[in-house]
């Protein structure tokens, strides 16, 4: 990276972390640290929970998913408006009126301690993990810029955001989310417009869409049904709707956002700025993936974008397979060049005919490059003795780094920590909110002053900052494609959790201990699925939703039937 | 804490009727472009 990167990369860093503990200085009790003074106007709230879902995973896999993949992960968030839409009616003026810190809170008022306990416990499980992953994701940048190794990436990133969370809390969260949402939008119109601008002359934006389209990647609407496809139509409209109804409806790294607002039509009209914007916002993402795809026709790509796997494989008994592998495609691709110029032509001559035979020549072209690229992968993956490796995460970096011009690679590096930074902060701090306000606060130290709970706070971000970073020296273990490992992940626990936040809400005869034993029924049930890979994993959120509510209603007939 | 009315479209059914909407037609505009680009 050159002088100009570095400056961006280090002011746009530094400058949102002095804004964020600059704009929460003065935070003198337990409210303000956790929900900053419930007193955020929509738009701050709208922000925050936009910035709090959009992790810097969002920005590294989603274009190289669309690379490799096409458009069509942008199903997965059909269902968010209308979770939206729930969560308006059904569980903001709930939290709001009850003026609970944490969604676990309203379950000890609804069934018992035993409940909330456990709920509150499965989400530090699985937001604790997942937090850890985020953390990760940009430090494989950084470790790929500066050539060091992963874990001091991990430990400075890590350590940034440790610092502005731990000082300011939920207002310096909500702050420095707002402006780098702001700096996130810039950034992203800058890099869609640069990547069309290098395409060659000849080559529109409409163009490009046509090269993409015939080798399968404008695919955003799969119509067809199918349990085991993760993406599609239906398991984005039902399982996404279950899915993001559990994130934001009782994640705590969600419902913190969303209990600052300073009334229930405040937090509401956040949640809607979101409905309206979270889907055309993940698309531009994506079609930015599609657009460098269709730059790379035309330039050579490397037949694996991750420089370090490919400098590990040249050194070991794989090389020569590799150089060959890599030679083939290099061939196969000019090959498909003359292809793509042919059905260029085709489309500037505006002739059906000839479209029809350039496009045809140019799909079963791209099938064979495919094809390189698939065994490329399998010989990576021997090398590696991992199943998932592979190089999603590479693609939209390595475009930048080696195509953008000075300036502006700074920007979407810094960027990816931006969104990093977002996430990872309102991870750790409703972390901090659920081990103090459902654990610490709830069995050990009932009766303290406002200052003990703010320090207890403290230093409960800390040290789930601490284990955030342990995790994140894991997470490469977990495979490449971090943001379905974190989708997955929460899919074994988000549909028991909604299940029992929908008893709570619309089952009044179901009581406590038939929930919490209806609970761990469930998540049984939901890891067997899992284990027998019985449906993709957006199914699973549906059948732990369903399965809770059926067994909570079962076991309280049981329990009425024996008294 | 007040059930406020939304600072638009004068009721909350109408804001989720927006929102439906919006979600309707940016899936049929993605249909369209999923079959335009085949």
């Amino acid at each position: 990276m050159s002088v100009i990167d570095w400056s961006v990369l280090i002011f746009t860093l530094l400058f949102i972390i002095f804004y964020g503990v600059w704009k929460s200085r003065g935070t003198k009790n337990i409210e303000g640290y956790l929900l900053a003074d419930r007193q955020l106007p929509w738009y701050q709230v709208g922000f925050s929970v936009m910035a709090t879902q959009a992790s810097a995973i969002t920005f590294l896999s989603a274009p190289g998913q669309a690379y490799s993949d096409g458009l069509r992960f942008v199903q997965f968030y059909f269902g968010l408006p209308l979770a939206m839409i729930v969560i308006c009616i059904a569980f903001i003026p709930v939290f709001q009126r009850l003026n609970v810190y944490t969604a676990y809170e309203y379950l000890e008022k609804r069934f018992d301690n035993k409940t909330r306990s456990l709920t509150a416990f499965l989400f530090l499980l699985q937001r604790g993990l997942s937090t850890g992953i985020t953390i990760y994701a940009p430090a494989i940048i950084l470790s790929t810029i500066l050539g060091v190794g992963i874990a001091y990436t991990t430990l400075f990133m890590g350590g940034a955001v440790i610092l502005y969370t731990v000082y300011g809390g939920t207002k310096a969260v909500s702050y420095t989310q707002m402006l780098q949402m702001t700096i996130i939008f810039a950034g992203l119109f800058f890099a869609g417009y640069m990547v069309v601008h290098l395409l060659p002359k000849e080559v529109g934006f409409v163009d490009a869409l046509h090269i993409a389209g015939k080798m399968g990647k404008m695919n955003a609407i799969d119509t067809k049904f199918d349990w085991n496809n993760r993406y599609n139509l239906w398991s984005g409209i039902i399982g996404g709707f279950f899915l993001q109804l559990s994130y934001f409806g009782t994640d705590q790294s969600q419902v913190g956002r969303y209990l600052t607002g300073k009334s229930i039509a405040q937090s509401r009209i956040g949640l809607v700025m979101n409905g309206l914007i979270k889907i055309p916002m993940q698309f531009l993402i994506l079609l930015i993936g599609t657009l460098v795809f269709a730059f790379y026709q035309f330039h050579t790509p490397p037949v694996f974008f991750n420089k370090v796997e490919v400098e590990s494989i040249r050194n070991s008994e794989y090389s020569r397979q590799y150089d060959s592998l890599e030679h083939a495609y290099a061939i196969q691709h000019e090959h498909k060049k003359k292809q793509i110029n042919n059905y260029v032509l085709a489309l500037h001559q505006n002739d059906a005919r000839k479209q029809q035979m350039a496009g045809a020549a140019l799909k079963s072209s791209q099938t064979e490059s495919d094809t390189i690229r698939a065994k490329t992968l399998q010989l990576v993956r021997k090398n590696t003795g991992n199943e998932k490796t592979n190089d999603t995460n590479y693609v939209f970096l390595s475009f930048v780094m080696e195509y953008l011009p000075v300036g502006l690679v700074g920007l979407l590096i810094a960027i990816i920590f931006l969104a990093a930074m977002g996430s990872t902060a309102s991870g750790l701090n409703s972390l901090a909110s659920t081990t103090i306000v459902d654990f610490y606060k709830r069995f050990h130290k009932r009766e303290e002053s406002e200052a003990y709970y703010l320090a207890a706070s403290r230093w409960a971000t800390v040290l789930w900052g601490v284990f955030c970073v342990v995790v994140a020296f894991f997470a490469s273990r977990l495979g490449d494609n971090l943001i379905e490992v974190v989708n997955i992940l929460g899919s074994f626990f988000y549909g028991t959790i909604l299940g029992i936040f929908l008893v709570a809400f619309w089952m009044k005869n179901v009581k406590g201990t038939a929930v919490f034993y209806a609970a761990l029924l469930t998540e049984v049930f939901v890891m067997t699925a899992w284990y027998f890979d019985a449906m993709a994993f957006l199914w699973l959120n549906v059948l732990g939703c369903l399965m809770l509510m059926l067994f909570a209603w079962c076991i309280q007939r049981m329990i009425n039937y024996n008294k | 804490m007040q059930d406020e009315k939304p600072p638009f479209l004068n009721t909350w059914t109408n804001v989720y009727l927006l929102l439906v909407i919006v979600l309707l037609l940016v899936i049929l505009a993605l249909y369209f472009i999923t079959q335009y680009f085949l």
